[in-house]
């Protein structure tokens, strides 16, 4: 298995999750997310592992929390319209602290919209889809080795703080096959959840103190914990009349990933330095970026990118002090200007914002954005 | 001093429950809590799985694993949690608005697969948590907060539909007759496939009040008149049945192969191969 | 985007194995001889009947636009593959393969073009019409600079069980063979 290999992205997210020890998947058939349900159905049962096609997307999220509390490394990838029926029981697996994966390859448009193209029209959905408010843990891979790597990576850290983790793929990443080196096992880290090891009746399924990870039991370990989708106290179980209690369980979700950026948070910088002109730009789209700069740093201009791999939580801080240094603030993205408004709050009045979008289902060319680049410098 | 089956199956600090007085939901819960006990099931390693409603509630008391889900969700969930772990024993409470309407897509597909879960459907005939509001199993002209001039919609019938979607076991109690109800949850936990129990039970405070049907002992008594066991219904005429529930074991078939039990064919072909 | 910078399309009707022919060449390219490569390949409906199409890029460095821009080679394995995918190619230098048998109009302004009888090749050499792709694949790395001859026929049989290596060989080095008579 290992050595480089030519895979799509789908086949990288499906290879990572299994090498980050994936061993129960749910889902149900979409494009352009579909193989890998596929891969999954055929390379899990050879490992003992799960496969399950569920009745529809409702289903397929809330089996892979079911799975996960019973001790499973569960997964489910979907598009648009799976992932807008998985916001109700993906805010369960917030609330519950049940570590997941979610891909979402994105496609454009809302409803149906087109099934087989590109877009990024999910990158707010990914952080405000569900109800009520909480955070969440979005990556978004570049390229097909990033869509492997990434994967594993959005296993480790829903085990480590756990919580459902959401990978952003799109439909020209999910098909397109690139050289992926897949690493010896002994090469890769992966984190697996704690397990408690105290007294059953001393378990504490939610303890959050200083906002670190309370172990988690699975389902038939001795341990008879309560798992609730109601706001609840370190047993587990309800509290909804005592208003310091909701807060502490819902600042807890909060804390539990800000008290960890430094652990969370990854992004990378091209050319960034001394940029007048700072990129914004995450996902597949972020390459074409890089050839325009190329292109515009040969004739002299100062522009680089900052391209989020953690999308949420943002990784604000690097970008802010980025920012602070640029003349002009550019975002490069296939929708109609989402990171354009988050990066209108590290803007001052002296900065220009100049958002390039695209939203017909191509990716955003080299050429369009080096003429946004002499526009603005 | 002995201890009592409750001692074993309930968490006391979480009682009292907050069912309102006269309802069914906590003569739901013994027959569970006893069926487990004469299943000889571990509580360790049994799983209980709920929705949102009143009598989803159950969970709460219950000293097992309890996995508390999302209004319509739980058969969904349970499914995920018995894959993951087939020597768990996992038990569903729901109710009718929970199980037949906003997760009736799950509960027929649970049915179609016949995964080993024992669904207990609290069936009281209208939504109670949210006030009383008609459910899909509210029979015709019953008067609920959304159907003040009788309801117009045609109810299902739990059992026929369960059976229709393939569960192979498929019993009906009533909770006025608790030791039946508690036999069929009992046979359901011991039925190595998909059970349905269609728990009949009384919403007091809602659905008997909107509908002038009396005091909770009034309410249970209407059952001597309106249930008949199955043996005797089949002896009767379809007209002598208008208006009656009929009680009893329905399906109870082995001819299908369970599911966990299929998905482990599954991983022997696939490691064959 | 550097000067080794490539651009392929592999064009034909479903079922005469458009998909393969870009595996296979992502593999000798990116594995083989180990380039950067992005393989691009029609989906969906597309992809079953009507011309279909793969796509291949390779680079020395990093691609960062997955799409063709401007082909340097393209294969056309029917008049439709001809007509639908050769718009946008190289016209100066860059390099149009098709089947002579099953394309009879090629553009004009392609300064080098090539028709070879690949699917008659195939015939004749292996008696089965479908290795015509792997006659292409031989007479591909003769003509273009996507990969080299020996890097594509390692791939092609890393592509099939040993019992039909044989078969495959013959007819690589068929197309092989056909296209350097021509150069």
């Amino acid at each position: 298995m290992q050595g480089d290999r030519i895979l799509t992205g789908n086949e990288a997210c499906t290879l990572g999750a299994l090498a980050a020890g994936m061993n129960f998947f749910a889902g149900y058939p979409i494009t352009p997310a579909t193989e890998i349900a596929e891969l999954s159905s055929e390379l899990l049962p050879k490992r003992g592992g799960t496969y399950m096609q569920m009745e529809d997307e409702l289903a397929s999220i809330a089996a892979v929390i079911g799975a996960s509390t019973a001790g499973a490394k569960a997964m489910t990838a979907t598009s648009g319209p799976g992932f807008s029926l998985m916001q109700e029981n993906l805010s369960y697996g917030m609330i519950a602290e049940i570590p997941c994966v979610l891909i979402d390859v994105m496609r454009q448009g809302p409803c149906q919209g087109v099934a087989t193209v590109p877009a990024q029209g999910d990158f707010m959905q990914s952080r405000w889809g569900t109800h009520g408010d909480h955070p969440v843990i979005v990556l978004v891979p570049n390229s097909v080795s990033e869509a492997y790597t990434e994967t594993i990576r959005a296993f480790n850290l829903s085990e480590a703080y756990r919580t459902p983790v959401i990978v952003l793929s799109d439909a020209t990443l999910a098909h397109m096959s690139e050289k992926v080196r897949i690493p010896d096992v002994s090469e890769l880290t992966i984190v697996n959840r704690k397990k408690p090891t105290c007294d059953p009746k001393d378990y504490l399924p939610f303890s959050n103190e200083n906002h670190q990870i309370a172990p988690m039991a699975s389902f038939g370990d001795g341990y008879r914990w309560f798992v609730s989708g109601i706001v609840h106290d370190d047993t587990g179980f309800p509290v909804t009349n005592r208003p310091e209690a909701i807060r502490d369980s819902l600042d807890h979700l909060l804390g539990k990933l800000r008290d960890h950026l430094a652990d969370i948070e990854s992004y990378e910088e091209y050319r960034a330095e001394d940029a007048e002109i700072l990129i914004l730009s995450a996902g597949l789209v972020s390459r074409s970026a890089k050839s325009a700069i190329d292109r515009a740093r040969a004739r002299g201009v100062r522009v680089g990118l900052f391209r989020p791999v953690t999308l949420w939580p943002f990784p604000e801080a690097r970008f802010s002090a980025l920012c602070a240094r640029a003349k002009t603030v550019m975002t490069v993205e296939m929708n109609g200007g989402q990171l354009a408004e988050v990066a209108a709050k590290y803007v001052d009045r002296d900065q220009t914002l100049r958002p390039v979008t695209q939203n017909d289902g191509t990716i955003i060319r080299a050429e369009t954005i080096f003429d946004a680049i002499l526009e603005v410098c | 001093m002995k201890e009592h089956v409750f001692d074993r199956y309930l968490r006391p600090e979480k009682l009292k429950t907050m069912w309102c007085p006269g309802c069914g939901n906590g003569i739901v819960l013994q027959a569970i809590i006893r069926a487990l006990d004469e299943s000889g099931a571990d509580p360790d390693k049994v799983v209980v799985v709920s929705g949102v409603g009143c009598s989803s509630r159950a969970v709460n008391y219950l000293n097992t694993c309890g996995l508390h889900t999302n209004h319509g969700r739980p058969i969904a969930y349970a499914t995920g949690v018995k894959m993951a772990n087939p020597a768990l024993t996992v038990v569903v409470i729901t109710g009718d608005g929970d199980c037949t309407s906003i997760g009736g897509n799950h509960f027929i597909h649970g049915c179609r697969r016949n995964i080993d879960l024992t669904v207990v459907v609290v069936n009281n005939d209208n939504y109670g948590m949210t006030g009383g509001q008609y459910s899909p199993t509210t029979p015709l002209d019953a008067m609920t907060k959304t159907s003040v001039y009788g309801s117009y919609e045609p109810p299902f019938d739990v059992c026929e539909l369960a059976a229709g979607a393939g569960a192979t076991y498929v019993a009906r109690g009533l909770t006025y007759y608790p030791v039946q109800l508690k036999n069929v949850i009992l046979n359901g936990i011991r039925h190595k496939g998909f059970s349905v129990i269609d728990a009949m039970s009384d919403c007091t405070s809602l659905y008997g009040r909107l509908n002038r049907l009396g005091d909770a002992p009034t309410m249970m008594k209407r059952w001597e008149e309106k249930a008949v066991p199955l043996a005797k219904a089949r002896t009767l005429p379809p007209e002598a049945l208008a208006g009656k529930i009929v009680y009893g074991e329905f399906v109870r078939s082995d001819a299908r192969r369970e599911y966990t039990e299929k998905y482990a064919e599954v991983i022997r072909r696939a490691q064959e191969v | 985007m550097s000067e080794q910078h490539y651009e392929m399309r592999f064009g034909g009707s479903g079922g005469q194995g458009m998909m393969l022919m870009g595996d296979v060449m992502a593999q000798a390219a990116g594995i083989q001889e180990g380039k950067e490569v992005v393989l691009l390949k029609s989906y969906g409906p597309e992809a079953r009947g009507g011309a279909c199409r793969s796509e291949l890029i390779t680079d020395t460095e990093a691609v960062n636009y997955p799409a063709l821009t401007r082909p340097d080679f393209v294969l056309a394995m029917s008049q439709l593959a001809c007509d639908s995918y050769t718009a946008d190619m190289d016209r100066e230098n860059g390099v149009l393969l098709t089947d002579a048998e099953l394309v009879h109009t090629v553009p004009a302004d392609v300064k080098h073009a090539y028709a070879i009888p690949l699917t008659r090749i195939a015939r004749e050499e292996t008696g089965r019409p479908i290795t015509a792709n792997v006659v292409a694949l031989g007479a591909i790395s003769v003509l273009s600079r996507g990969a080299g001859e020996d890097a594509v026929r390692a791939a092609v049989l890393s592509r099939f069980p040993e019992k039909l290596h044989a078969m495959n060989l013959k007819a690589f080095n068929a197309g092989a063979a056909a296209a350097r008579a021509l150069l």
